[in-house]
């Protein structure tokens, strides 16, 4: 079981790097050739009876890693999103072509390090730090620490400490954190990231009426009138409502500090937490909540957990369809509730989903605020640039167009189109859907090597990001 | 520093200058830069490189680690090319595998055994046996790797060097990456191997069990992978070793926690206490819930496993199966996962909302979702009969829509429905018979002559509506024609009066004006019964219309060997293609459970085995779905089934 090769392409299956890794390896213009014939549902690919490839597009570039065939799937998959990691971490976001082009050498020494004779081996950011610097780097603290591991890798004597920290010496016992860490300044932020995943259903038939008549007879509810306080009479429960969290640390500390953070969820029940290998799984488990660790220099991910049934966040929404003289006009809401501590939202839009090959066009739209366009067949996305404030509703009206060559039904016509779904998404910070929160955060040891009376400085920052809030119509 | 403008014209002949320039190098600094266009150049594949093979082997004896590594990127790249230059490198190296310091002696050892030229192969035995024993831990774990290298390129020196031996020592090695890397080597070495087998006690286990948090979270992928080689000989300590295993669930890479429940469920097989089994599986719920957050190529690789262990154990996610609902921006691979799943843990109590969410997806824009969502709204009908109605009455409202293909789809099912209630639920034929317009795909035209050759005898009209499907018959696909000329018959044996006429017609083109020999035997069959039991037509009644197997989603169930085979490669392809492994590789090592005391009987586990090993048999009935005759065709098939519940095959 393992990986023989790995190629990044633009867009076009183009070879923009090459990493050949055994004797004998797929091309990567055979993989393109069967790349062709395969259909969206091939996640893995066969290539022969014994070689897969596994690929993954990322930014403008794919990722494509030819495999034994008995090698376990997730490995080759968690592989290449430890390696885009790793160079974003190196390179910045987005990847371009360009960035792999001008750090062909880097890149070849990661791989180098990241994989062991066809099996991923060090993939944590910090530990690479220390096995291949990069000079280009744009983060002021790693230059000062780059620059001097150049120098311990060029002169022989002191190699003996690197090479014990980078792959778990008992004797410094932090494999995940690079050695001889100094700071001038010495910081501890944490930030909670949830995103919300909601499905809210279809009103029944019944309700869908009500709805359209106190749509039509309520000149508050039409476009340009809107008043904070109208939300539509019936709203359904959301069928499914799941958080998503992640906290991170971003620890910028000389020394090996000891750190511990205690969370606190409310009453909320806490799906499948995974944690960082730092952490310390004991100390949880005799007290949930209680994060405990020496932490790697920089960003890191210390936990992710499931919460499902939370509140279904700040932003809501419905459609509602059939509006109008004709019937033939639909109208998506959105609203932001009243404050709970949250001044704004941002990056608010709207996805309206419908079927394409059916309609030609939305004719009439009437946005109250926003800016709408129609981006892609079957897409149209309604834009609010800025912040928008708690409190606030706006709404957009508009007809959908249905082709003219489309067959009518049997009584002669062609039964009018509706948006299928809409899907909202918006950044919300300060706050987190599920309640979670941080009761305290501590550097408990490891300060000796801190300056003299320093006192780091320690943020917390929470946000909840609506990525996937889905209404059907 | 900046790589690009280096391939720009990066003649052989200026770098080659830019090496041997006289100028003064601080640090190397220049050589550094020159090297780096080189590497470039080399990646770019401009075979001009290759004239500085000699400038190179000069720039080896630099003392800088950075120049090493690029200097033996090259030699990697091009000693095939000159194996004679490549030679010279030979001595560089081993002097550098006696470096003082570890980052070079790993340096030059990983890069000799990457080398494949025979006098590498050689050379390199002796310094392996002795960093085998480094001091330093970097070092003896890419001498581990380095023997499986010399193992791939010449097994026999290999094993009578005894470096296989050696490696077997680093498992008690004090540094848990060392131990991982043993055994990487060693499992690298064995599963290529014809006669090694990895075998592991007790006590090796238990201690690879206690090194695993301290591990990598590559290493712990290995390292769980070998735990499969270990064969409890008790019941106890099989549980203990899954109890020990559990924290891992509570990883956050989707490989570890995807490689521990393989073991726990491995392990469960030697475990002799089912409520213990069934506490350690429970663990599994919310990690595999976690991995739907992850992105969605691992979410479909945990969707199909997931699958696979939910046949054995649907209990521990029956209440959560919301979370398997799609969203209409799932890629269809992810939807077509979740769709099979929240088929799998349907029951009657959860089917209201099932119901709700399938018939929400029929509405959704994707044709081929659609289908598969109707189909399984069918199939629920026939899993479990205390919702028939329900599914029914969802399947009579997507049929109103008239939309063609659900109409079709629709169709399909409510046939197989009616095979498995007979005489019930009749009144739905009336509305089929509305829409028969919109049927023009073979198999829901065989659908519904089916129903109408079957319930001939109570559809007021059902030799004109045969009449109408028979205008085309010549045109029509076999399976069509099959279908026509059994419902005339059986429309005949009904109401021979009616059906006189017609089947004279359908028996004529059958025997005699067709080229397909299915529907000549079948029809000659047909001709010979009428004719010669013509005075008893009782009997050709029953012949006609007999019972046939009854219709069920639940009575075969993947067959004990093969689901074992699959959760024992729960994470590779063979879980999720669920395909044996000897179908999908080549020559690969099949796996199978290693008898022991310890060794519970295969699958004699599982608290309401009945219910729930769910395999679909219909989709295997389906692909020679002619009722009267091919029942018994389905044996070879029948693995090409499995798991591909909703199938349109």
């Amino acid at each position: 079981m393992s990986i023989l090769a790995l190629y990044i392409t633009d867009i076009n299956g183009q070879q923009l790097f090459e990493y050949p890794i055994a004797d004998y390896c797929p091309t990567n213009k055979s993989i393109q050739v069967a790349l062709r014939d395969c259909s969206p549902e091939d996640v893995i690919l066969r290539l022969s009876t014994n070689e897969l490839v596994f690929h993954k597009k990322q930014d403008a570039l794919f990722f494509l890693v030819p495999c034994t065939a008995t090698i376990p799937a997730l490995v080759p998959l968690e592989f290449i999103s430890h390696l885009i990691k790793v160079l974003h971490d190196y390179f910045q976001p987005p990847l371009t072509r360009q960035k792999i082009e001008k750090n062909f050498s880097t890149i070849m020494m990661l791989l180098n390090e990241m994989i062991e004779d066809g099996y991923p081996f060090v993939t944590e950011e910090n530990a690479l730090r220390d096995l291949v610097p990069y000079s280009d780097s744009i983060s002021k603290y790693l230059k000062g620490a780059t620059s001097s591991i150049k120098n311990l890798t060029s002169s022989t004597t002191s190699m003996q400490a690197i090479s014990s920290a980078d792959i778990g010496n008992p004797r410094s016992n932090v494999p995940w954190r690079r050695s001889n860490v100094k700071h001038n300044n010495n910081e501890l932020y944490v930030d909670i990231h949830e995103s919300l995943s909601v499905i809210i259903p279809a009103l029944s038939p019944a309700q869908k009426m009500m709805n359209a008549i106190a749509a039509d007879s309520n000149p508050s509810a039409s476009a340009f009138y809107t008043v904070a306080s109208t939300v539509p009479q019936v709203l359904p429960e959301p069928i499914v409502s799941i958080a998503h969290g992640s906290v991170y640390a971003t620890t910028r500390l000389s020394g090996i500090p000891d750190i511990q953070i205690i969370l606190s969820f409310g009453n909320r029940v806490l799906e499948g937490p995974a944690f960082h290998p730092c952490v310390r799984l004991a100390r949880w488990r005799d007290h949930p909540g209680t994060l405990s660790f020496v932490p790697p220099d920089g960003k890191c991910c210390l936990l992710q957990y499931t919460i499902s049934g939370v509140e279904s966040g700040p932003i809501g929404g419905d459609l509602k369809i059939g509006l109008g003289a004709s019937k033939d006009e639909f109208e998506v809401r959105i609203w932001s509730r009243v404050p709970k501590n949250v001044k704004f939202a941002e990056n608010l839009r709207v996805e309206l989903v419908y079927d394409g090959d059916r309609v030609q066009t939305i004719k009439g739209i009437r946005a109250s605020s926003g800016e709408f366009n129609i981006e892609q067949k079957g897409t149209g996305i309604w834009r609010f640039p800025g912040k928008t404030p708690m409190g606030w509703s706006a709404t957009l009206r508009g007809t959908m167009i249905v082709n003219e060559d489309l067959e009518p039904g049997e009584d002669g016509t062609v039964p009018q189109e509706f948006p299928k779904f809409i899907k909202i998404s918006y950044d919300c910070m300060g706050m987190l859907v599920s309640g979670t929160k941080v009761e305290s955060l501590k550097i408990t040891s490891g300060k000796q090597g801190l300056m003299e009376n320093a006192k780091p400085y320690k943020g917390v920052k929470y946000m909840t990001k609506g990525t996937d809030i889905v209404i059907r119509g | 520093m900046s790589d690009a403008k280096f391939f720009a014209k990066g003649k052989a002949a200026e770098l080659r200058m830019e090496l041997k320039s006289d100028k003064k190098d601080k640090n190397f600094a220049r050589r550094k830069t020159t090297l780096k266009r080189i590497v470039a150049n080399m990646t770019m594949n401009n075979n001009e490189m290759v004239q500085l093979f000699s400038d190179i082997l000069e720039c080896m004896h630099l003392n800088s680690l950075e120049i090493k590594k690029m200097c033996f990127l090259y030699l990697i790249n091009y000693c095939r090319v000159k194996p004679d230059l490549a030679n010279k490198a030979l001595p560089i190296l081993l002097a550098d595998i006696k470096d003082q310091s570890p980052l070079i002696r790993a340096l030059a050892l990983r890069t000799m055994s990457c080398v494949p030229l025979a006098t590498y192969t050689q050379a390199i035995v002796d310094p392996l046996h002795k960093l085998l024993g480094d001091s330093d831990p970097y070092v003896r774990k890419t001498a581990a790797f380095g023997v499986a290298k010399l193992w791939a390129a010449d097994s026999r020196l290999a094993e009578k060097s005894g470096l296989i031996e050696g490696v077997n020592q680093l498992l008690v090695d004090d540094n848990p990456t060392v131990v991982s890397a043993g055994l990487a080597a060693l499992t690298d070495i064995t599963d290529k191997s014809e006669g090694m087998k990895l075998a592991i006690g007790y006590q090796d286990a238990s201690k690879l069990i206690k090194i695993l948090p301290d591990c990598n979270e590559w290493s712990q992928t290995f390292i769980l992978n070998a735990l499969m080689s270990y064969t409890p000989q008790d019941p106890a300590e099989a549980l203990l070793m899954a109890e020990r295993l559990s924290p891992r669930l509570a990883h956050s890479n989707a490989a570890v926690i995807l490689g521990t429940i393989k073991v726990i469920l491995y392990l469960t097989h030697y475990v002799s206490d089912d409520a213990a089994i069934d506490m350690l599986v429970r663990r599994f719920g919310p990690p595999l819930i976690t991995l739907l957050s992850k992105p969605y190529e691992i979410q479909y690789v945990a969707l199909r496993n997931c699958f696979l262990i939910l046949q054995q154990y649907p209990h521990i996610l029956q209440s959560n199966v919301k979370v398997f609902f799609c969203k209409y921006n799932d890629p269809i691979y992810v939807k077509v996962a979740k769709l099979e799943i929240i088929f799998l843990l349907a029951s009657e109590e959860n089917m209201p909302e099932i119901l709700r969410e399938l018939r929400e997806y029929a509405s959704e824009i994707d044709v081929q979702f659609v289908r598969k969502a109707v189909r399984a709204i069918g199939k629920l009908a026939i899993k479990i009969e205390g919702s028939a109605r329900d599914c029914i009455d969802t399947l009579l409202d997507l049929v109103a829509t008239r939309v063609s293909y659900i109409v079709q789809e629709a169709t399909v099912v409510i046939k197989n429905i009616f095979r498995k209630y007979p005489n019930r639920y009749e009144s739905i034929i009336a509305v089929l018979c509305r829409n028969l317009d919109s049927l023009d795909e073979p198999e829901a035209k065989a659908a519904m002559v089916w129903i109408i050759g079957q319930y001939a005898g109570r559809i007021e009209n059902s030799d004109e509506l045969l009449d109408d499907f028979l205008f085309s018959f010549k045109e029509e696909a076999v399976e069509v024609q099959l279908a026509l000329l059994t419902a005339t018959v059986k429309l005949f044996v009904q109401r021979p009066a009616k059906g006189q006429e017609l089947v004279l017609q359908v028996l004529k083109w059958a025997t005699e004006e067709t080229d397909n020999p299915d529907l000549r035997d079948r029809g000659y069959m047909y001709w010979r019964l009428l004719s010669s039991a013509s005075g008893n037509p009782e009997i050709t009644r029953e012949v006609v219309m007999s019972d046939r197997p009854a219709v069920t989603v639940e009575s075969d169930r993947l067959d004990e060997k093969t689901l074992e085979e699959m959760t024992l490669n729960i994470g590779s392809l063979v879980s999720i293609y669920m395909r044996s492994a000897n179908q999908i590789f080549k020559g690969s090592k099949s796996k199978h459970l290693e008898p022991s005391p310890a060794l519970r009987k295969a699958y004699s586990y599982g608290p309401t085995e009945d219910q729930q090993m769910n395999v679909d048999a219909s989709s295997l009935m389906e692909q020679g779905e002619d009722d009267d005759t091919a029942a018994a065709f389905a044996g070879p098939n029948a693995f090409a089934a499995h798991g591909d519940l909703l199938s349109d095959e």
